[in-house]
């Protein structure tokens, strides 16, 4: 079995002297390549930190991390910035799409950082495989939220990133729409064959998943 | 296209789109108008001087006097070089009944011996060259007396005891001097009409030049020669040394007005560019969370950057390029009808005001989004850090930049930051102790007011900043406008009504008797009848001066001017003594002088000093007996210096007189210039309604350019406006969601922008007053009273211009649904 992720004593603190806080735990956590994971835990536990940290977004404060076989604790921000963009996906509860960008730009934009041929082709197919062919052109504040969130979900499949990270992803959409999305998420991971690392607070979402990581202050409970 | 050209496009436009990055390029487009007018202005101007000076002269060379030039001067110029005489003197030329007093050039054939007469049928009509003169009986006449005297083409003018038919119109004569027979209107007769005119007599004050062209042996011949003391040879080097002082002071004037512009557009740079970054901060932690490399991101951020300085900027340049047309009116107040078209590379100076622009004030708050982590996707941390010193040294650095790249000199520079600075404090104060004052008002007011007033209260800084850009703006639009006629108009009413409005100079000695005689017929109660003699200054205590014995060039140019002495055994109430008594009757016959205090600054010297004054080719020496002040505000004849009567009897003298007439007398000088055609007739009346037309005109062209600090000063408020633009959307939505009416909302935002603006046209009113009052006390020696209705009007202007800006800038924000601003 070879390792998407492998996090080794991974902490994370803030502040410093009487004023440190310790946000997480030594955790050790290994993901397989291919594996669905849940990391689930009340506000305030943790979930986003140790995403983060996973992703290679923020440095641990101790421990090492590696990722589709790069040891993220040797690498500059630089160094990590271009292993997210050829192997690494997001999606986020806020969408996070450039204004500015259309819809077919913000995808394109994944395409090219992660330095594929034809950029526009792969965007526009992504972007026909969530439905929204016709809302190429479109600039974010022009689309409904599970619109968005179906460009955001193009933005992250474009690549053939070998994970996905996940961050709420329904949290700003109502039911029936974050359903649909969750849908396709699914649909495409299971079409790529990539990891997917999702952070939720919904249990049955999580059920989706092939294994849950439950976090309590700061503490991974199931591994 | 790639990414990070599509992320500059993007920013580029929101420069339409985006209400922050919008006020931004307002500020560019203000700051680069501003400085490209004042810049390519002044480019053309000092091309003009530059290539005018070999022409400006229309010779190579002149020899001018204030005496005939003596004969044994021009046999001793060479053969070879072409010559042509020219006399110049003031005359009051008739039309009709219409009179004005005109700079007469006669000329001779061959004029101008280096550049070309232009003339055209009539005004408005095509310009040509004249390879001519005019023809005996003929005169051309400049734009300016044709206008004053309402001539028609082939009018019939009178010329002292001649009439002259006008037959063309002057536009251009390369010599045109700035003394004041070259900026009376111009009219040009041929030198065989002089003598049937009359006007020259001896003691006239006319000028002989002789014009002189050859090639360059033959010129430094010239320049060897010596000439008799009365008489100096010009050459292009002293062209023209008053146009270049007129045009560095009217540059010194607009560079001011273009650097205040600069700097407030520097302010709301900064304020748009700060808050824009930090909104950017969110866009590039999402690029460097799909692992855009930082050099990308800092590339796209710069492409943007140059994109938008070259869009403002270019279209604040062509604002600036369509503006600098309207101040030629200062180059033709200045003489210089003829400026050549604005050269494409000056503008290039006035882009690089966007550049530095962008790189002081808007580059440091945008770079350091670029420093934004991934993380922050996630979280909302890893605030703003500004770089401390980074940005402090990028703003100063901006701003030297900013000043030198439109400051004029070095002394500018250092003055215009020191002044703005005071001028800061001043109106920052001033808005603190109003604010202080009007702080207890708020509980007492109604609910909406209350709010809008608590507003102001609570954001003191940001308040006082915004009054202080508004207030700069307002203050120098008050100085040129209001401050300038009450002061003008203080200056006037200060006259008694009976100050003589009639000068008369170049009465001859035979002439008196008849014109004391030809003025008690018409009632007019002439004042006393002066003599005056002209002579040169040469030797003070026995040792010879010249020019050059003196380092400031105020005395050096007093002492190459001919002095006018008189005589008298009594004076007026205008003269004050300083040191000394006045003589008495046993002063008669001796040689000495009355000296007035200018003479004592300027020679340092004092009672029992000697000055020795050349009578044309008469040297005699005086004793200084006392010194006095002269009231030179009386409009009184006066004279620097005064010696007894019976010293100076034997050398050659006119007379003059000054009197009140009043305007429906006015005709009668027609039928005094026909019958003594040798006298000049000085109208004051029409002569300071001459100078005010030109400081109208003058003060057209500044207001022109300072409309661009106040434009200044309104972009600032709004880059403010928009800097506080969401937290008071959340305010507002917040007030909306707990109950208050749309309309006390409005009224909240009113109150606030309306005290706003009234505080920032009160400060600025204030300002200009106490500057009024300081202009008026210690130059004008006036009364000021303070303007209330001006201190009002400013207030309300403000409350109006803030009020128009807040609407503009709020409206969609008290017209959005509370509860999608709070979901945004």
């Amino acid at each position: 079995m070879s390792l998407a992720i492998q996090a080794e004593n991974v902490e994370k603190s803030v502040g410093s002297g009487s004023n440190r806080i310790q946000i997480l735990n030594a955790t050790n956590v290994e993901i397989a390549t291919g594996e669905t994971v849940a990391i689930l835990g009340r506000s305030g536990a943790g979930k986003t930190t140790l995403l983060s940290l996973l992703a290679g977004l923020d440095q641990p404060s101790a421990g090492r991390i590696v990722l589709d076989g790069h040891d993220l604790s040797s690498l500059d921000e630089e160094q990590r910035a271009r292993v997210r963009a050829g192997r690494v996906g997001f999606v986020f509860q806020s969408f996070q799409l450039l204004s500015g960008f259309t819809a077919l730009e913000n995808v394109r934009l994944s395409a090219e950082l992660a330095g594929l041929d034809d950029p526009r082709a792969r965007a526009v197919a992504a972007l026909q495989q969530v439905e929204l062919g016709h809302r190429l052109e479109h600039l974010p504040r022009q689309l409904s939220g599970g619109e968005k969130q179906r460009v955001a979900l193009a933005r992250a499949f474009v690549s053939n990133p070998a994970i996905l990270f996940a961050d709420e992803p329904t949290g700003n959409l109502d039911g029936a729409t974050g359903a649909h999305i969750i849908e396709l998420m699914f649909g495409l991971n299971a079409q790529a064959g990539t990891t997917l690392i999702l952070v939720t607070h919904d249990e049955s979402l999580a059920a989706r998943c092939q294994r849950q990581l439950r976090l309590r202050d700061g503490q991974l409970l199931t591994a | 296209m790639n990414w990070r050209l599509r992320w500059a496009r993007h920013h580029l436009a929101a420069l339409i789109r985006d209400s922050e990055l919008r006020v931004l390029g307002l500020a560019l487009v203000c700051a680069v108008s501003a400085s490209s007018a004042v810049q390519l202005f002044g480019d053309r101007v000092a091309r003009a001087i530059a290539a005018q000076s070999g022409e400006s002269l229309g010779a190579d060379l002149i020899i001018s006097s204030r005496m005939p030039i003596d004969e044994s001067v021009i046999s001793a110029l060479g053969n070879d070089l072409r010559i042509a005489n020219t006399i110049h003197l003031p005359s009051v030329i008739w039309y009709g009944d219409n009179n004005h007093l005109a700079g007469l050039k006669a000329v001779e054939a061959g004029y101008p011996l280096k550049g070309e007469l232009r003339t055209a049928a009539a005004p408005l009509h095509e310009e040509s060259v004249s390879h001519q003169i005019p023809e005996p009986g003929t005169a051309w006449v400049d734009a300016q007396l044709w206008s004053e005297l309402r001539l028609q083409p082939n009018a019939t003018i009178e010329v002292g005891a001649i009439t002259l038919q006008v037959t063309r119109l002057l536009t251009y004569e390369p010599d045109r001097g700035s003394g004041f027979v070259d900026i009376a209107p111009r009219l040009l007769i041929n030198m065989q009409d002089l003598s049937a005119s009359q006007l020259l007599q001896p003691g006239s004050r006319a000028q002989y030049r002789v014009l002189i062209s050859g090639d360059e042996n033959a010129l430094d011949a010239v320049k060897a020669l010596e000439f008799p003391p009365d008489t100096q040879l010009v050459t292009p080097a002293d062209a023209r040394p008053e146009i270049r002082s007129a045009v560095s002071r009217a540059e010194s004037f607009l560079a001011l007005a273009s650097m205040t512009a600069s700097l407030l557009g520097a302010i709301a740079v900064a304020l748009c560019a700060h808050q824009y970054g930090q909104r950017l901060r969110a866009d590039v932690a999402l690029l460097r969370c799909l692992g855009a490399p930082r050099r990308d991101i800092m590339t796209a951020l710069l492409i943007s950057l140059l994109a938008m300085a070259s869009v403002a900027g270019g279209i604040g340049a062509a604002i600036g390029w369509g503006v600098q047309y309207l101040l030629q009116d200062l180059a033709q107040l200045m003489l210089m009808p003829e400026l050549p078209a604005p050269h494409p590379l000056a503008l290039a100076q006035s882009w690089s005001i966007a550049l530095i622009l962008l790189a002081g004030f808007a580059l440091p708050p945008l770079l350091s989004a670029t420093r934004a982590a991934p993380i922050v996707v996630l979280r909302n941390e890893n605030a703003d850090r500004r770089g401390g010193w980074a940005w402090q040294i990028a703003a100063i650095a901006g701003l030297i930049g900013l000043l030198a790249v439109q400051a004029p000199s070095l002394e500018m520079l250092a003055a215009v930051m020191v002044g703005q600075a005071l001028t800061a404090g001043l109106l920052a104060l001033l808005s603190l102790g109003i604010l202080l004052a009007i702080r207890p008002l708020r509980h007492g007011a109604l609910r909406g007011w209350r709010l809008g007033l608590g507003n102001l209260l609570r954001r003191t800084g940001l308040t006082i900043a915004q009054c202080m850009a508004l207030g700069l703006g307002l203050l120098a639009l008050l100085l040129l406008t209001v401050v300038r006629h009450d002061l003008l108009e203080g200056w006037q009413n200060k006259l008694p009504a009976d100050t003589p409005n009639q000068f008369l100079i170049n009465i001859q000695t035979d002439q008196v008797q008849a014109l004391q005689a030809f003025l008690a017929e018409r009632g007019v109660a002439a004042q006393r009848i002066w003599p005056m003699a002209r002579a040169r200054l040469v030797a003070v205590n026995g040792e010879a001066v010249d020019a050059d014995s003196f380092d400031d060039p105020e005395t050096q140019r007093w002492i190459n001017r001919d002095f006018n002495l008189s005589w008298a055994d009594d004076i007026g109430p205008d003269n004050r003594m300083i040191e000394g008594q006045w003589w008495g009757p046993d002063a008669h016959g001796q040689a000495l002088l009355s000296a007035e205090v200018y003479v004592q600054e300027r020679l340092g010297v004092g009672i029992g000093d000697t000055l020795s004054l050349d009578f044309a080719g008469d040297v005699r020496s005086f004793t200084i007996h006392h010194l006095r002040e002269v009231d030179w505000e009386s409009f009184q004849p006066n004279f620097f210096l005064l010696t007894p009567p019976g010293v100076l009897d034997d050398v050659p003298a006119t007379w003059l007189t000054s009197f009140y007439l009043p305007p429906e007398q006015r005709g009668e000088m027609r039928t005094l210039s026909q019958q003594f055609p040798g006298i000049t007739v000085l109208d004051l009346d029409a002569l300071m309604d001459q100078v005010r037309t030109i400081m109208q005109r003058i003060v057209g062209a500044l207001e022109m350019v300072f409309i661009f600090t106040v434009a200044a000063g309104l972009i600032v408020l709004l880059a403010a406006m928009e800097a506080g633009r969401h937290e008071r959307s959340r305010e507002i939505a917040l007030m909306r969601t707990l109950g208050a009416s749309r309309r006390e909302v409005r009224q909240a935002l009113l109150s606030e922008f309306a005290a706003l603006g009234a505080l920032s046209g009160l400060v600025a009113a204030l300002c200009a007053q106490a500057v009024g009052w300081v202009l008026a006390a210690q130059v004008f020696e006036i009364p000021y009273a303070i303007r209330w209705l001006t201190i009002a009007g400013s207030a309300v202007a403000g409350a109006v211009l803030v009020c128009a800006l807040a609407w503009l800038s709020l409206r969609p924000v008290t017209n959005t649904p509370p509860d999608r601003i709070l979901r945004d």
